[in-house]
């Protein structure tokens, strides 16, 4: 059976939950409290210093970085349930929309639930949240026509930042995205 | 196939962006946004408001590429250049993307806030007390995984092949001999080595040398004597 250590923040560790429950991967889930030491500690002992991490029993270390649990992951299910899919241009685009969320939306949600107010973390999404509320105009999912690891990201990252602002009006297209994210059987368990 | 990229010369993710399209023998346009003249500046961020680097624009594609990583999984898949870059293995493939990300997390990003910092860059938003011990610690963890990782290699990260993640690590290690010297870690200090005798770094060199020469009081020794002997400045 595999581990999935996660704490409660940040929202990397709220997205490794929902790729597990999108691929119907069993894993055993370990809720951590970073403010509790002896917790921190234990973690420590095993060799985790970051989450989330995925640990594997067969073999050492564990894979903590979103992409990578997601690939791993991959190669346990069957193709359609793949979070990245392997044909050289389907992966190409989720990658890319991987790339593009969690640098231009994640990153700067990410601040925010740490930092009160950061004008250029809100300047930057004011660049690159409109080329996503385009790209949504006329199709479900960011790559194409499958929900995929970029869907996982940009629901939750989007969920968080309605935590901190108003957008909804502003990007009608994103907040309906947000409400069918939301609707899903593997969001619910969050 | 016209494209064209931009970057910032100083840019760690510009530089491997660079690396990877010159290892495929890639044709391309390069436009420093240093260089850009305002009209040019103003066209690209009207196009690409995020502004984030580096971007690269193909005639047969209607959309930016943004990102040294997604750049060259693009020249992969679309490109059409004969590039071992990634292996067509899935399963190696994945162990190279894998790498790469490590290198990106664990070096690159610590790499590139203490440059920025060092050199005044500027960035699009300021590191807290929380990132700068993060990318301490992660460098620190980093390194010496990657000396580990060399031992009884005389090639690359991933094997014998230069992979996409050597693309990542030999512009983050330049960055980090610019600043100190890599005598700690003799395995990769002959890793980094090897990397200038490749031709497509030594391109890059040449690209981005230019502007090294403005901070060549903060160069280490090591370093400007490798750039003068690679005559790159």
């Amino acid at each position: 059976m595999m581990k999935l250590w996660y704490a409660a923040q940040p929202a990397s560790t709220r997205i490794a939950r929902l790729m597990c429950y999108e691929m119907e991967v069993e894993v055993e889930e370990c809720l951590v409290d970073l403010e509790n030491e002896n917790h921190r500690q234990s973690l420590l002992a095993i060799g985790i210093n970051k989450l989330p991490a995925l640990q594997i029993q067969e073999a050492p270390g564990y894979f903590s970085l979103l992409p990578d649990i997601a690939e791993y992951l991959g190669t346990l299910v069957s193709p359609e349930r793949r979070l990245i899919p392997w044909d050289s241009e389907g992966g190409f685009e989720v990658r890319r929309w991987i790339y593009y969320v969690g640098n231009l939306v994640g990153t700067p949600i990410g601040l925010l639930e740490l930092r009160e107010e950061d004008s250029d973390c809100r300047k930057l999404l004011s660049g690159s949240l409109p080329a996503l509320e385009a790209r949504l105009t006329d199709q479900e999912y960011m790559a194409g026509d499958r929900f995929s690891l970029a869907d996982c990201a940009l629901g939750v990252y989007l969920a968080a930042y309605r935590a901190k602002a108003k957008w909804e009006s502003e990007y009608p297209q994103l907040a309906a995205y947000l409400r069918r994210f939301q609707l899903r059987t593997a969001v619910r368990r969050l | 196939m016209s494209m064209k990229i931009w970057y910032h010369p100083l840019d760690i993710s510009s530089q491997m962006a660079v690396l990877a399209l010159f290892e495929c023998g890639a044709d391309f346009q390069a436009c420093s946004i240093e260089e850009a003249g305002e009209k040019e500046r103003t066209a690209f961020l009207k196009r690409w408001p995020t502004g984030q680097l580096p971007v690269l624009l193909d005639d047969n594609w209607d959309d930016q590429i943004f990102g040294s990583s997604v750049i060259a999984e693009y020249l992969h898949v679309y490109g059409g250049f004969p590039s071992e870059l990634l292996p067509d293995d899935q399963e190696e493939a994945r162990e190279v993307r894998s790498l790469t990300r490590f290198v990106a997390t664990g070096l690159a990003w610590p790499m590139s806030l203490i440059w920025k910092e060092q050199l005044s860059l500027p960035s699009w938003v300021e590191p807290g007390e929380l990132e700068w011990k993060l990318a301490a610690r992660r460098r620190e963890e980093s390194l010496p995984i990657l000396e580990a990782r060399l031992a009884g290699r005389s090639g690359w990260l991933a094997g014998n092949t230069f992979s996409l993640a050597d693309c990542q690590a030999a512009p983050a290690l330049l960055c980090y001999e610019a600043a100190q010297e890599l005598n700690p870690y003799p395995r990769l200090r002959e890793y980094l080595d090897r990397c200038w005798q490749r031709p497509a770094f030594q391109q890059m060199l040449r690209l981005v040398g230019e502007r090294f020469l403005r901070y060549g009081n903060f160069l280490s020794p090591s370093l400007k004597h490798r750039l003068r002997q690679a005559k790159v400045i």
